[in-house]
């Protein structure tokens, strides 16, 4: 098992290298000067400016700096921002990021699995008529559709929640609502489909023939089969919330790094989007990295055969 | 005269093919093919969703033209009204008709939709099917590839190509199809790999049909069954990133109107009160995301049924 997460770790990093790459080509990519839109900058300060952000060494040289800074753990400087050390910026802007992110994903994974089990024990009735209800409405309407519609109930019309901007608890409830919907839809339904399964499993029935209780069955038994699929959605529902935290946090106005990751794409700040690029991937490997580790301590099928993936 | 059994002279492939793609002319459709056809007209959601595929197809292609108006007409003596029998879904702070906008917006989302599938289908089943098909170390390579790219976060590799290149319709499609194609890569060497082990094709195989033959009649067509639920899968998704790039500002450019503009532009009537604005982008959005998801769920369920549940 150990070598398996080896291997995975190292596949990780070697994504992780081509993304920056890929992210860095891309970026040197675009035709024109960052600078240049500047009109009155006198030709001497561009020059300057380029000197200072290094532009105007080959891009070789570029790319060997950056690296060797991103593996120093410097994120380097932005062109635009009123904070310069993108170190910073990525300090201030991800406890908030993180805080509403791992709340919308407890929220999508502890609704999502109490909605689908419910809807299994339920089968054809009401709970399961309310979870289907709730899946087709996570996965037609769109996050900034279901924010803008829970701003206009619970922020404009009941005056009841703050419209936007962050602080206390209460600015987190409408966002961390709209951006788990989607993923508790998804989870609810792969929930539901595979409780149904391990319910019609033959242990089940031995177990409930031989006298034991139909709550323990449940919890300790089926639901440890059923939740398997569900943590290895995991990994894609983390990337979910990652994304929609991009346009979340830019509706309500949070100073979290998806706001300013999609500020940095219209402010045209090569340096930010290039970090962006980097922390939102570092995040989501990791993420998926955890995923494999918790199914491989789940699944004792895959403890000894060693991992299939 | 017809002969005793119509489809006893039809070659093996072609009774494969017919199984699980489009339905051919119902007489000479084999028994296995009606069973899906039944399962999915049982299925009523999937049903429902294939009749408001049609109705969202016929209205973009003929909405816009039913109203005097062109969707980008301005017209300043007929700002924001509401709707009427001359503006049927009001107008927006220009004096531009909503309806003609809307239909507009349709074509925009569909067109986005069946181009980014069409083409992640094709790259997808020529990259696995040669992947499948070769086997050995061509695989491995091929995989390796894909696995590597597998770990970039769709969305964020989708902004940054269109930073590169530059807000636009055809980008957009360009942006998504450059990492959407390998999840259909890979679905495809999945299932190239497992029909090839089959004794048929084992058997073409030994008396020397070329591989290029191989694929083109029997390995690509007996895949089809998952590779049209992916293909029906993927619309939405395209349709969501779309609205969602072209929301945050990163989209199609002004003045064409997309859900994903509309409603971004329509934020502000929260406060001012002109809902109309936001809601038609917003409802019809939403239905179209859930007519896609709704009839390839409902076409998984008939050519598997298995999962059916």
């Amino acid at each position: 098992m150990a070598a398996y997460l080896l291997r995975r770790l190292l596949a990780s990093l070697l994504t992780l290298w081509v993304i920056v790459t890929l992210t860095f080509v891309l970026m040197h990519a675009i035709p024109g000067d960052p600078f240049l839109t500047e009109a009155r900058l006198s030709p001497q300060a561009v020059r300057n400016l380029r000197t200072y952000y290094g532009l105007d060494r080959p891009l070789s040289v570029q790319y060997a700096t950056y690296v060797g800074n991103l593996l120093r753990g410097d994120l380097g400087r932005s062109l635009r921002s009123e904070v310069r050390d993108i170190n910073r910026i990525v300090r201030e802007g991800l406890p908030v990021s993180a805080l509403l992110g791992a709340q919308a994903l407890l929220l999508a994974i502890v609704g999502g699995v109490t909605l689908g089990v419910l809807a299994a024990l339920g089968h054809n009735r009401w709970p399961d008529h309310l979870s289907i209800g709730v899946a087709i409405i996570g996965i037609s309407v769109p996050s900034f559709i279901l924010a803008t519609l829970l701003i206009d109930v619970f922020a404009v019309k009941l005056a009841v929640l703050p419209v936007s901007l962050w602080g206390t608890w209460r600015h987190t409830v409408l966002p961390t609502v709209s951006l788990a919907l989607t993923p508790l839809a998804y989870v609810a339904r792969l929930t539901r489909s595979s409780m149904l399964e391990e319910l019609s499993q033959d242990y089940v029935k031995a177990a409930l023939t031989r006298g034991l209780s139909r709550g323990r069955v449940i919890v300790r038994h089926a639901l440890r089969g059923a939740l398997l699929p569900v943590v290895t959605v995991l990994g894609p529902i983390t990337a979910g919330v990652l994304a929609g935290s991009f346009i979340i946090e830019n509706i309500f106005g949070i100073p979290g790094i998806g706001k300013i990751f999609v500020l940095s794409i219209s402010d045209r700040d090569y340096p930010l989007i290039l970090s962006g690029a980097v922390v939102y991937s570092v995040l989501l490997l990791l993420a998926n990295l955890l995923v494999d580790v918790g199914y491989t301590i789940l699944d004792p099928r895959i403890r000894i055969a060693g991992g299939s993936r | 005269m017809m002969p005793a059994h119509p489809t006893e002279a039809a070659p093996p492939p072609e009774l494969f093919r017919s199984r699980i793609g489009p339905a051919p002319a119902p007489p000479a459709a084999p028994l296995a093919e009606w069973h899906a056809l039944r399962r999915l007209r049982a299925h009523r959601l999937g049903l429902a969703g294939l009749v408001m595929i049609g109705l969202l197809t016929i209205m973009a292609v003929v909405g816009p033209s039913l109203v005097p108006y062109a969707y980008d007409e301005q017209n300043m003596l007929e700002t924001n009204e509401p709707p009427s029998a001359r503006h049927w879904f009001g107008t927006d702070d220009f004096g531009r008709d909503v309806f003609a906008r809307t239909w507009v917006g349709a074509r925009i989302s569909l067109f986005v939709g069946f181009s980014a599938a069409l083409l992640d289908l094709l790259i997808g089943v020529v990259y696995g099917g040669i992947s499948g098909a070769s086997g050995g170390s061509v695989d491995l390579a091929m995989m390796r590839v894909v696995d590597l790219l597998y770990g970039i976060p769709h969305l964020l590799s989708t902004i940054l190509f269109m930073v590169v290149l530059g807000p636009g319709l055809f980008t957009i499609i360009v942006a998504m199809v450059a990492t959407g194609w390998l999840g259909m890569a890979r679905l495809v060497r999945g299932q190239v790999l497992l029909l090839k082990e089959l004794d048929y094709v084992q058997a073409a195989h030994a008396l020397g049909v070329p591989l290029s033959r191989l694929l083109a009649r029997h390995l690509i067509p007996n895949t089809m069954g998952p590779i049209l639920v992916n293909l029906t899968l993927t619309i939405p998704t395209a349709i969501f990133t779309e609205a969602t790039l072209s929301f945050l500002g990163l989209g199609v450019p002004l003045p064409l109107a997309s859900w994903g503009t509309m409603t971004a532009e329509g934020l502000v009537t929260l406060l001012t009160g002109q809902t109309w604005r936001l809601f038609f982008p917003a409802v019809f959005i939403s239905l179209t995301m859930f007519a896609f998801n709704a009839f390839g769920d409902g076409l998984r369920d008939a050519l598997d049924p298995r999962l059916r549940r």
